[in-house]
């Protein structure tokens, strides 16, 4: 009798047991450099990782002192994320002060989010020995294209699962859904549904995407006037043609078929000439061009400045997620674009 | 008494089981039943065949470009190749 209480009593709380919330998974400690990273590591790890951006919105990444905050941060890290391709200067003396060595590039605590992009503007070797801030690897700006973002998440999911790969289908899934979500927030679902989002970004890489879209129709209507999202938004600016502070949107540029028809650094991190003010004003003026646009972390009064002599609008327009009152949000930050850019009318 | 145990810790260890099973299907996983069941149709449309194919023909043509259904992580990545510059003390 008392056995088969034991034994009853056993069973209960082995039931019990298994009626118990599952135990929380782990939360991966996870150092990024700009808020886009963030974000998209919040997308792809969900719960499972505690994302902390070095970087406020707002701030200059090329214009970064290591502070003893951001070294302590990356003492409980376990994977470190950089945009790369030269963009965060600071990064090597910050690994260097943490002293953390599973976080230095080449090891299985560090990930760079471009890895595989392909870099625009690479400079030739004139341009880097003529001085100034000059990327070597090419223009480092990559996360304003959202077909990048694609190829980020997957660099993130690939990096994420090296420590939680009891967890690879769980970021799997929350990967593919992203970038679902991205294809559509770019060319629109009926697009998608036509064309697949494979199909359409691997012409959107080629730069084949907009030709084709122009030229081939499908039941009687243009494969253009089919898409919707940012791209069908872009098409539809009042005006395309803008001046730039810096190289900052030559991504954007490219994918929405915009053109920065000069930028206001003659050389990366020189402040202009008064020839090379003048000549862009002369573009300005024989282009039509109706805006200068600059993030918000450039000197403003230099921008208005030119901008008031050219009778040109001065655009600040955030260039990651949560910069200049745009959302913190991937999704938001592009629809916060194209709002400002749509504020620009086709007349001056 | 004694011999009704063995049904008994059946009777609760199926009642357990069946609680698991109850408690599973409360997430995600209630929603992917009917979907599945309903068979994908197949429609002949030719003039889409015709953009996809041209898609494709458009993609294949470009030197570098992945083909359709590949990812960029499919290929091999040689981190010795890799274009990342970090001698980061000329940057400024």
């Amino acid at each position: 009798m008392i056995a088969a209480a034991r034994a009853l009593v056993l069973v209960l709380v082995f039931s019990l047991g298994l009626r118990l919330p599952a135990q929380d998974p782990p939360r991966l400690k996870v150092v990024v450099t700009l808020p886009y990273i963030g974000e998209v590591v919040r997308e792809i790890g969900g719960g499972l990782v505690g994302v902390v951006v070095l970087l406020d919105a707002g701030q200059d990444p090329h214009d970064v002192q290591v502070s003893p905050g951001m070294t302590g941060e990356l003492k409980e890290a376990r994977l470190f994320i950089e945009n790369g391709m030269t963009l965060e200067s600071f990064t090597p003396r910050l690994l260097a002060a943490a002293g953390e060595g599973f976080l230095l590039p080449g090891q299985g605590g560090h990930a760079w989010a471009s890895d595989g992009i392909v870099a625009i503007e690479k400079p030739d070797p004139a341009a880097l020995a003529a001085g100034g801030h000059v990327h070597a690897a090419g223009n480092p700006h990559i996360w304003l294209d959202p077909v990048n973002l694609k190829i980020v998440a997957r660099n993130i999911e690939k990096a994420l699962g090296r420590s939680l790969y009891q967890y690879k289908d769980e970021l799997a899934g929350r990967r593919a859904d992203l970038e679902a979500r991205l294809d559509e927030a770019m060319f629109g679902a009926e697009l998608v549904k036509l064309l697949g989002g494979k199909r359409l970004e691997q012409l959107h890489r080629t730069g084949a995407l907009r030709d084709f879209l122009e030229t081939r129709e499908y039941r009687g209507k243009p494969l253009a006037t089919r898409a919707g999202g940012w791209w069908a938004r872009a098409r539809k600016l009042p005006s395309k043609r803008f001046i730039s502070f810096h190289k900052t949107w030559s991504y954007f540029e490219a994918a929405f078929g915009l053109e920065i028809a000069g930028t206001l650094e003659e050389k990366p991190g020189i402040p202009p000439s008064p020839a090379h003010l003048a000549e862009l004003a002369r573009i300005a003026r024989d282009r039509d061009v109706r805006a200068v646009i600059a993030p918000p972390y450039y000197p403003r009064s230099r921008i208005e400045g030119f901008a008031a002599q050219v009778d040109l609008r001065t655009l600040v327009l955030p260039s990651q997620p949560g910069e200049e009152g745009a959302p913190r949000d991937l999704f938001g930050h592009f629809d916060r674009l194209f709002e400002l850019l749509e504020s620009v009318g086709a007349g001056r | 008494m004694h011999r009704s145990i063995p049904r008994q810790l059946a009777i609760l260890l199926s009642l357990t089981a069946l609680g698991g099973c109850l408690i599973e299907v409360e997430g995600p996983a209630a929603d992917l039943g009917p979907r599945h069941s309903v068979p994908a149709m197949v429609v002949e449309d030719e003039a889409l065949d015709a953009l996809l194919r041209d898609a494709d023909a458009r993609i294949a043509a470009a030197p570098t470009s992945p083909r359709v259904g590949e990812s960029v992580l499919d290929h091999d990545h040689d981190h010795a190749d890799c274009d990342h510059d970090h001698d980061h003390e000329d940057h400024r």
